[in-house]
């Protein structure tokens, strides 16, 4: 293999891609090459860093020197400056927020200083598109021992030991998972890798499989022979384009080395895996709507027992579990099941992948050891609130999860304690909230994305949802009366109690958290006609702040109805009944002149 | 809108030059003949719309020149000018090929009347044949698309479990899923059109509807909500005239709200084809449609 003096690692999940980050690693080959530098400094195209907000970004190796925002403009000065002249460049550097110094070293960055990667360990290091980047990471390694070493109960022990559970949301043991399938008595057994991955917020399925595509495969490989299973699939969102590309070449590249198909590494056992790309339904990372989706019919959830153990797919055992599961297998087989249970806490072991979005500094994927507290997650490593606003709350767990509040920040995430707050783990969507968040219209943001994806084959989630969303629209109209308040709590609970899947069961909890939490924000709009965070359209005017206005016009050419107007250089003039609230105003405003404030309706 | 132009042919300087000022002051462009054979000089070198031909001319009379003129023009409409008691020969003219005849002395209205149904004939073969080539047209492309969902059914086994699959490459394919076309995979595939139909109507990623040339997915997944998504959708909703769902009446856009592009760092983001437009404001939207 060729040796590099320096390696650039430039990012190419998706945040950095639409980010033209591809432009960036075609700019750097061609001034690495203008300048004589192509036996020296390599570029290498690898999956998502992290640190999606930054982007595009790039690594140096083996200074560890972290860029960021780059443009394609400023390619030649970097190349010539840092790889020719020995001189890193500050300015593309990352300055922490309300700071002026650059952190020059990926790893003195506090966004990357907290973490503990396990299952993103090769992210940012490796060329996913090359099978031999991952073995030379100690890849496959787990695959051997797994199919020479161990027999399948041995294989099932070492994850029952490592308490590995599901990352897709539940949080079920995987050990025992696994175990309910291979005791059914079968011949044929399917697999399932679920990465339908629905939940709005959440993205480090897609970014495991952009990232490290193999560490799946691999898992899966594992998984099926502790199982018993000969054929597997791959349940992609086709929304996804960079991670069905990059699994298919995974799947390619395995099966040329024997990895995976016939025979895989002489023995004996087959396995074959399928990709298949969903239709675009959140209802299908419900496990049994998943396998009549793959099946081809429409994805409605079936009730269970028979649980997919029993009856899957074409009614055989099938066990199916979601990207990041998947991806810890070939760690616990290589490593053993006890050091993965030293990480994380008494009842979450392991690490959990969180993409860190919404009112942060650092938006990004990030993962850290189960039982790290909010605040680190979203203070130490998210940077705090966007321009130095005040905390309110994160949502976790995506539309069946719920908003934990300011004074719970100290909350160590785990299974148990995210449920025992009124919010789940889900997948791992953490969407951090600021004073300019309406908590109302939140829920009712929710309500509306499970009405929309409701199968409609249950009555309670069905017509539940419906009336929901009716009761919260009233109140963000400022049309709510006291009794609404009630026939929520009425309607969630029926929800729970009697619908048929987890979609239906956990809808109501956005609307329940917030309630339990943010009672006076519902009881504002209800009896004041008032909405603090000034979102609902219905129960606020803009006006000019005469005092701080400088008569700049930005905001006079950005209204679309010409309802501002004024002369340059003095205060302008808003008027009212041709104002639409689209708030376009205040987001080009400087000076804060523009404010909406509250209005009393009669 | 093109000039439509006629040919007077007539030996009588009065009837010549009364038909010019009359025609022209329609708005067609004239050009005049003394005799049969200057007409057909003149017609040699334009093309001429309708002829106005005197049925008794010196030298080569008014059948013979429409025989010529044809030869020239086959799509030329002639239209006959007789004296007294010649109807007869007129209405031998008409079936010799003439189109119509008008009957000297004449007002005016009666030239413009002859000559507007005139036009019309010709207004409705062109448009027949434009009808008739768009029917030929729609059949061999029937017949393309066809054969095109045949081969995406062969690369599937014809297996009904992959039906997601067929469907979506069908939409890669034609930009939505044409009613003609989900009958025929029924059809192909032996499975009820029910089923073909709940599948493309369940999953958000079909369309029973032709739609727009370009296709803007506007992200309002949480991350997108709380930063402003929401404004941006109604911005664009505003701009183009549409509701999110619809396409423009040019078919230019397509508006449809999408959750989650799993690009929650550019929050909030519109996805435009394959391009990604991030950290928008409300006041970029107008700028990035101008681009399209």
């Amino acid at each position: 293999m060729k040796q590099y003096r320096t390696h650039c690692l430039v990012c190419t999940g998706t945040g950095c891609v639409s980010n033209h980050a591809f432009d960036i690693k075609t700019a750097l080959e061609s001034e690495i090459i203008k300048q004589g530098l192509k036996d020296e400094v390599t570029v290498i195209a690898t999956g998502c860093n992290g640190f999606c907000e930054r982007g595009p970004v790039m690594v140096v190796q083996p200074e560890n020197i972290f860029y960021q925002e780059l443009k394609e403009k400023d390619i030649p000065f970097l190349v010539e400056e840092h790889f020719l002249k020995g001189r890193p460049v500050e300015k593309m550097m990352y300055v922490p927020p309300k700071e002026e110094a650059v952190i020059p070293k990926m790893s003195d960055i506090e966004f990357f200083k907290h973490q503990l990667l396990v299952v993103l360990r090769n992210r940012g290091r490796i060329d996913p598109e090359k099978i031999d980047e991952y073995i030379g990471y100690d890849g496959y390694r787990a695959l051997g021992k797994a199919l020479t070493e161990m027999k399948p109960e041995q294989i099932i022990e070492e994850v029952k030991t490592a308490g590995l559970r599901g990352r897709g949301g539940a949080g079920f043991p995987t050990g025992i998972k696994w175990g309910f399938c291979e005791q059914a008595e079968e011949d044929t057994k399917y697999l399932i890798c679920n990465a339908d991955e629905g939940d709005p917020g959440a993205f480090m399925d897609r970014s495991i499989l952009e990232a490290d595509p193999h560490a799946v495969l691999e898992g899966m490989v594992i998984g099926a022979k502790a199982i018993g299973a000969q054929e597997g699939f791959i349940y992609v969102r086709d929304e996804y384009p960079l991670a069905l590309r990059r699994i298919n070449i995974a799947i390619e590249q395995a099966t040329e080395y024997g990895l995976l198909g016939e025979n895989i590494l002489g023995s004996g056992f087959n396995f074959k895996l399928n990709v298949v790309r969903g239709g675009g339904a959140f209802v299908c990372g419900e496990e049994t709507a998943l396998i009549a989706s793959i099946e081809g019919e429409v994805g409605r959830p079936k009730p269970r027992p028979p649980y997919p153990a029993q009856k899957g797919l074409w009614g055989k055992p099938t066990n199916n579990n979601n990207v990041e599961t998947w991806a810890n297998v070939p760690q616990i087989i290589l490593r053993g099941g006890g050091w993965f249970a030293s990480l994380g806490t008494k009842e979450s072991k392991g690490t959990k992948v969180f993409s860190l979005v919404g009112k942060v500094n650092n938006t990004g994927l990030v993962e850290v050891p189960m039982g790290t507290t909010l605040r680190t997650i979203v203070f130490d490593i998210g940077g705090g609130v966007l321009k130095g606003k005040k905390f309110k709350a994160v949502q976790s767990g995506g539309p069946s999860g719920g908003c934990v509040p300011e004074s719970l920040i100290d909350l160590p995430v785990d299974f148990e304690k995210l449920t025992e707050a009124g919010a789940i783990m889900g997948s791992g969507g953490l969407i951090v909230m600021d004073e300019d968040t309406c908590m109302v219209d939140v829920a009712k943001y929710f309500v509306e994305f499970l009405e929309e994806e409701s199968c409609g084959k249950c009555n309670p989630c069905r017509e539940g949802l419906k009336r929901l969303k009716e009761v919260l629209t009233l109140i963000t109209q400022g049309k709510g009366e006291a009794k609404h308040l009630e026939m929520l709590d009425d309607i969630a609970l029926l929800m729970k109690e009697a619908s048929l899947c987890a979609l239906g069961a956990t809808a109501p909890n956005p609307v329940l958290t917030t309630l339990k939490y943010f009672r006076e924000e519902y009881e504002e709009h209800i009896f004041q006609r008032r909405c603090r965070a000034k979102v609902c359209k219905d129960l606020i005017m803009y006006r000019i702040i005469a005092e701080k206005c400088t008569g700049c016009q930005r905001c006079v050419k950005a209204c679309p109805t010409e309802a501002i107007t004024g002369p340059r250089s003095q205060p302008h003039n808003l008027e009212e009944s041709k104002c639409i609230k689209c708030g376009a105003c205040y987001e080009v405003c400087k000076f804060d002149a523009i404010a909406g404030d509250a209005i009393y309706i009669e | 809108m093109e000039e439509i132009k006629i040919l007077v042919i007539d030996d009588e300087r009065g009837i010549r030059e009364g038909c010019r000022r009359i025609l022209e002051s329609e708005n067609y462009q004239v050009a005049v003949a003394e005799t049969g054979e200057k007409g057909i000089e003149v017609a040699q070198t334009d093309k001429f719309a309708m002829a106005l031909i005197d049925l008794k001319l010196p030298g080569m009379d008014g059948l013979a020149v429409i025989n010529e003129l044809r030869k020239i023009d086959s799509e030329i409409v002639p239209i006959i000018i007789t004296g007294y008691g010649t109807v007869e020969t007129a209405v031998e003219a008409m079936k010799a090929g003439a189109f119509d005849f008008v009957a000297k002395p004449f007002t005016p209205n009666e030239i413009i009347n002859v000559v507007d149904k005139g036009l019309i004939q010709i207004k409705e073969r062109q448009e027949g044949l434009e009808l008739k080539q768009e029917k030929r047209e729609r059949a061999v492309d029937e017949l393309n698309s066809l054969s095109i969902v045949d081969e995406i059914l062969a690369r599937y086994n014809y297996n009904a479990a992959s039906l997601i699959a067929i469907l979506q490459d069908i939409q890669k394919q034609f930009n939505y899923l044409p009613q003609n076309l989900l009958r025929h995979v029924a059809l192909t595939m032996n499975i009820p059109l029910t089923r073909v139909y709940s599948i493309s109507t369940f999953y958000s990623a079909f369309s029973l509807k032709p739609r727009g040339e370009h296709l803007i997915d506007v992200c309002l997944g949480t991350a997108c909500h709380v930063r402003g998504g929401m404004n941006i959708m109604e911005r664009l909703e505003r701009e183009l005239g549409i509701k999110n769902g619809e396409t423009t009446y040019d078919e230019k856009f397509s508006l449809k709200s999408v959750r989650c592009v799993g690009c929650c760092g550019l929050a909030p983001v519109v996805v435009i084809d394959d391009e990604f437009h991030g950290k928008l404001v409300q006041d970029k939207v107008p700028k990035i449609l101008a681009k399209y």
